[in-house]
């Protein structure tokens, strides 16, 4: 006999109050990720099942009040006020309690049942802080549970307190503000209730709190009440006798009076044991936030993550790649009709593969990263990049999408998201492509190993370099113009060090790498099939006779060789001319002009149209361009032969593709990305940026370079 | 006196929030609220953000931040003994021990030891 009922709970809290374990050990594999409605915020969501009841959970973005001031707060308050969930559980951190009671009591004026989790209990018994919570309780009339998140404890306590809370329908104390104020905000909640539809949209108590506040979102609300001058006058008169009376702003003294009351009532719950000796994150925090050592052991652990994130991520790219030859295999011997295996593999295998091959070496980054941010070490990071970064108009939480960023964009510019003033978010998503991505190491090797056998190595770190400069300059100069504008006030939190649960790690990498390959993987296919289109169509005319006559040039010039090896060759010129007389071929032609002062020709032109797919497959474009049958890695060692010999190219020429390729437009898919963070106006903004950019810098390059005499 | 003003290790009381606005209240609804005690762990000279230790948590802000707030340079107690004591429980409410006389909230945050590690008592 089914007999489940079911409740909406919705989780808040303060950011780093350990509220993201509390929903995993909630809600377990049963949860996906997306976006609240119209705005760039991650909304978690999952459900579970607890003695007969289907209980739904909404992760509310973590905030530390419910200000109109950010949106995170914004989204936050709006779910509450307009969903209405049933019940809201708040979790906060023990270690802490002050400034975590600060948004509680805000999550009690919206007017629902409330439940508090006092999480991270072993470690405020570490701390030596006592907190006795019945009496807590008892003075704020909320229901709270002692819990540790990281291990799942007290989560059925949590669970089973939810649920009698919510069947007694039980509403936690009103905070009071202290005689006078309350006197204004009674005022103001009677001429609130004179307009019903208002009243029973909006908790009357909560919208007179938040105009005596200032709230700019309550003042626009209030707009369409019946009462609205007279509201404006009672407003007015509070503002004017809080002045008078505190000598300062009513936004601020609402703060004050809030923490008053907080301080009241922890007074008897709370009891501090005095700790012996320095603590272990201040310690830790000697070295790390140390004027001298600080920076440099933040750059040796970035480069430990890059080293890392290469050497272990050889195995499974490789693994990988060899799944994928594999597939490429079973279709060429599979009975499929030449044009459907001619889509599968040079198309779809080769596209899509070539790019989720190097998915593993996402996830290792993203995995040292995860362990980076569980730990705590972001925000000393952050602390040590700021005043760099500030020079350039950005913020020292710009740093982590920037490094994101020599992985793959698309986390990257994902990654602004924890940015939220939308002029530095969106200059660092514009100075994210400059930076040379994991798609673009290809090609330099290639590059630079062919035209400048001696110094490869060197020419490559030449391009990061250049890609990390063009992106500092590049940010300056914006900030200045086109993103001119304030600051974000630069103040966070700074959590203890904390040890990383690989349960809590695992999901984090889980879910990044998840929404990366939903969302690159599907863009990437599809401009795959694109790519395969323009490249192979339309069927180049007498394409018969060319291959009967490279058969016999080549049967002719090398005698010695093999059948198979000739038809191999032939093959290759097939493919050089089909290329050319497609779709990609013409548009190769066409822009011929337009490059050919930097000293490209059409073939490079070509070339380059698959580098908006992903930037390695430019590579193998190269390679059936110039002649060379491409390998499993996209290249072959005739291929550089090729290059070498080719009349074309040069090393002048080689450096300025090089130059091109860093700043032209990233790829589809991080064009998509874009496009969905940042809008249309600066996806197009981007698109424009970025090519006459490139234009312009390997013009000069190329001008520099026949200077030179390369 | 302006918080931006003070080096680390300098203890403060908070007087008021300069600005109202965004930022202000912002600074209101993380702690520095008139009376709240704190201390600077962190300050690099004339260059990068402070460590701020506001109670029972450590913030990290810009100087610029740190303009916007009034406080009070508290006397800087003296030199810290090693202590036997510390390992007694020590009952913080209101009307006990004569130290504790920056008491204004009935809280007292944990006081870091600066310098080198207590002697060790067993």
């Amino acid at each position: 006999m089914q007999d489940t009922r079911a409740l909406t709970i919705a989780l808040a809290g303060n950011p780093n109050a350990g509220k993201t374990s509390i929903f995993n050990a909630l809600t377990g594999a049963h949860h996906k990720v997306g976006n609240y409605p119209g705005v760039t915020v991650e909304k978690r969501e999952g459900s579970l099942e607890f003695q007969g009841w289907n209980i739904h959970i909404v992760d509310l973005p973590g905030t530390y009040s419910l200000t109109a001031y950010s949106l995170d707060e914004v989204v936050a308050r709006d779910f509450v006020l307009n969903e209405k969930p049933d019940i809201i559980v708040d979790v906060l951190d023990s270690t802490n309690l002050e400034r975590n009671l600060y948004l509680l009591l805000q999550l009690i004026e919206l007017g629902l049942p409330v439940v508090a989790a006092l999480n991270m209990a072993d470690e405020a018994a570490e701390k030596g802080i006592v907190i006795d919570h019945t009496i807590l309780s008892k003075t704020l009339g909320v229901p709270m549970v002692p819990t540790v998140g990281s291990r799942g404890e007290g989560a059925r306590e949590l669970l089973e307190t939810v649920i009698s809370t919510f069947e007694a329908h039980t509403l936690p104390r009103m905070p009071s503000y202290g005689a006078d104020i309350e006197a204004h905000i009674a005022a103001l909640v009677e001429l609130l209730k004179e307009d019903k539809d208002f009243a029973a949209a909006y908790s009357p108590r909560w919208m007179a709190i938040k105009l005596i506040e200032k709230d700019p979102d309550a003042r626009k609300r209030i707009e369409h009440h019946a009462r609205a001058a007279k509201i404006h006058a009672a407003l007015e008169a509070a503002w004017h006798w809080i002045t008078l009376h505190y000598g300062k702003d009513a936004e601020i003294i609402l703060s004050e009076q809030r923490y008053g009351y907080i301080h009241g009532a922890v007074s008897e719950a709370i009891h501090r044991k005095r700790l012996r000796g320095i603590s272990l994150t201040e310690r830790i925090d000697r070295f790390v936030m140390h004027p001298i050592v600080g920076l440099p052991l933040f750059f040796f652990i970035i480069w430990a993550i890059f080293k890392l994130t290469f050497v272990v991520g050889e195995y499974p790219v490789a693994w990988l790649e060899q799944l994928f030859g594999y597939l490429e295999a079973v279709v060429q011997h599979s009975t499929l009709p030449a044009m459907i295996q001619d889509l599968l593999i040079n198309g779809i295998i080769h596209g899509v593969g070539g790019v989720l091959s190097f998915v593993p070496l996402i996830v290792i980054l993203f995995f040292c990263i995860s362990v980076l941010e569980d730990t705590g070490y972001i925000a000393r990071a952050a602390f040590l990049t700021d005043h760099f970064l500030h020079t350039i108009g950005l913020h020292g939480q710009s740093f982590m999408p920037l490094m994101l960023g020599f992985g793959c964009s698309v986390p990257a510019i994902m990654a602004t998201r924890t940015l939220k003033s939308p002029k530095e978010r969106i200059a660092t998503i514009l100075a994210i492509p400059f930076i040379s991505c994991g798609g673009k190491l290809p090609i330099y090797v290639l590059l630079a190993g062919t035209f400048f056998p001696k110094n490869a190595s060197t020419v490559v770190m030449l391009m990061y370099a250049g890609g990390l400069v063009l992106s500092i300059l590049s940010t300056f100069f914006l900030r200045r113009t086109v993103l001119r504008g304030e600051s974000m006030p630069f103040v966070m939190e700074l959590p203890p060090y904390r040890m990383p649960t690989l349960k809590g790690v695992l999901w984090h990498v889980w879910e990044k790498t998840w929404s990366y390959v939903r969302k690159a993987g599907t863009i990437i296919l599809a401009v795959s099939v694109l790519m395969w289109i323009i490249t192979s169509y339309p069927k180049a005319k007498g394409i018969e006779e060319f291959a009967s006559g490279a058969q016999a040039s080549v049967a002719e010039a090398l005698p010695e060789l093999s059948d198979a090896a000739i038809a191999a060759r032939v093959e290759v010129l097939v493919r050089q001319y089909q290329l050319e007389h497609s779709i990609a071929g013409q548009i190769g032609k066409i822009i011929e002009p337009v490059i050919a002062p930097i000293g490209f020709n059409w073939k490079i032109g070509i070339a380059l149209i698959p580098g908006f797919t992903a930037k390695e497959l430019v590579v193998s474009t190269l390679g059936v361009l110039y002649g060379a049958p491409a390998d499993e890695s996209g290249e072959s060692p005739s291929l550089r032969q090729s290059l070498r010999e080719a009349p074309d190219w040069s090393p002048r020429i080689a450096l300025a593709l090089m130059a091109f390729i860093l700043v032209m437009p990233p790829c589809f898919a991080s064009l998509a990305t874009i496009r969905a963070e940042a809008g249309n106006k600066w996806l197009a903004f981007q698109v424009a940026y970025s090519l006459v950019l490139a234009w312009l810098i390997s013009f000069l390059v190329s001008m520099l370079g026949r200077a030179a005499g390369m | 006196m302006l918080l931006a003003e003070l080096g680390p290790g300098e203890k403060f009381k908070v007087m008021r929030v300069v600005f109202g606005g965004e930022i202000g209240k912002r600074l209101a609804d993380l702690g520095f609220i008139s009376g709240t005690e704190g201390e600077v762990v962190r300050a690099a000279l004339f260059r990068g953000p402070m460590q701020i230790r506001l109670g029972d948590y450590d913030l990290i802000m810009r100087r610029h931040e740190a303009r916007l707030v009034e406080v009070e340079l508290l006397p800087q107690t003296a030199a810290k003994k090693p202590t036997p004591e510390a390992r007694t429980h020590i009952d913080l409410r209101p009307h006990f021990r004569h130290g504790l006389s920056h008491m204004a909230h009935g809280i007292r945050s944990r006081r870091p030891v600066s310098g080198k590690k207590p002697h060790s008592c067993h």
